[in-house]
């Protein structure tokens, strides 16, 4: 049962695309140390999701009909859909701070009173200074006289954050 | 069209997201959108069904389109929601900060609090005094985390690295 339509062509390689990068990133990521780094990660995403949506633009270029955009729209967001959840697990089971308190808990250190374990105390000092120095690398903030302020690139992200926080009525805690 | 009505689906969302937050501040916001973004998605669904037919591509292209704005905008909210550096950085837009004031606001004591806090509310500890414990439901999380951590080879990645400090 292989496609006959342009539009059908299109959508069996978008599935196919898909599984064979999932496929190719499981059969590599203990072989490359570039395959466990945030940068690597993203970029592998980036690049694929790129690579189909050229496809897509060449496939729509040839066969503008309904049908051929439509396969083409389904297959570049499938992948975006993909590649958002690939990312939000793969950091979550990364770097999460709930996994390490759950943890200690497990463990039966984490009293209902009192001060908590000083190994949860200074993850959260880390996790402070290691974030401030990562802004400052990505120049989304600068230290100036003694006090941190954001860039005017900073400024941009913030303001969508802000934004974002305005949006869902949310408050700010860490 | 299927783009139009997806966004408009999409910014309908988000619009009913902002209401419901601030009519039940004391709701859960992920659930909150769920709900809301579910409805709107019915409703897309149900408007390109009539003008593409069900099983069109155009249908499928514009519930897909709409499933990435809304999981982009979980993904978002939610950074905003819980990460340190996306606090910060919002806060830092509203004026500067000093060292002493960021360690002061993102207090390792205040956030190890607020996230036992988060954890209990959600059912993931529970109080058994004089310790807390990790629920059942919690076990699942860390069982479904350790499962991811294989997958991602993060435990190897850990393991490379402690051996390369050693």
């Amino acid at each position: 049962m292989v496609p006959q339509t342009p539009a059908g062509i299109l959508l069996l390689y978008s599935a196919v695309h898909i599984a064979c990068h999932f496929g190719a990133f499981v059969a590599l990521r203990l072989r490359s140390a570039w395959l466990q780094s945030e940068k690597g990660i993203f970029l592998l995403h980036v690049v694929s999701a790129a690579a189909l949506a050229a496809a897509a633009l060449l496939t729509v270029a040839f066969h503008a009909d309904g049908a051929t955009l439509g396969a083409a729209g389904a297959g570049v967001f499938a992948h975006g859909i993909y590649s958002l959840t690939f990312l939000e697990f793969w950091s979550l089971s990364q770097i999460s701070y709930s996994r390490d308190v759950l943890l200690i808990a497990r463990s039966g250190r984490l009293p209902v009173h009192g001060q908590a374990p000083e190994e949860l105390l200074a993850l959260g000092e880390r996790k402070r200074a290691g974030r401030l120095r990562a802004l400052e690398r990505l120049g989304l903030v600068e230290s100036a006289a003694g006090a941190w302020r954001v860039t005017p690139k900073g400024r941009m992200v913030s303001g969508a954050l802000r934004l974002l926080q305005w949006l869902s009525n949310l408050r700010m805690h860490g | 069209m299927w783009m139009t009505y997806a966004l408009l689906a999409f910014l309908s969302a988000l619009a009913a997201h902002a209401i419901v937050s601030r009519r039940w501040p004391g709701g859960n916001r992920v659930m909150q959108f769920l709900a809301v973004g579910g409805l709107a998605g019915l409703g897309l669904l149900a408007q390109l069904a009539r003008y593409y037919g069900t099983l069109a591509l155009q249908t499928a292209a514009g519930a897909l389109s709409y499933a990435f704005l809304c999981e982009l905008y979980l993904f978002l909210f939610t950074l905003a929601l819980s990460s340190v550096s996306a606090n910060l950085l919002a806060r830092l837009g509203g004026g500067e900060l000093t060292d002493g004031e960021i360690a002061a606001l993102y207090d390792s004591e205040q956030m190890v609090r607020n996230r036992i806090e988060r954890l209990l509310a959600t059912g993931l500890l529970v109080a058994s005094t004089p310790v807390l414990k990790v629920s059942v439901r919690g076990e699942r999380l860390l069982a479904a985390l350790g499962m991811m951590r294989r997958l991602f080879g993060h435990d190897a990645a850990a393991r490379g690295k402690a051996g390369a400090d050693r």
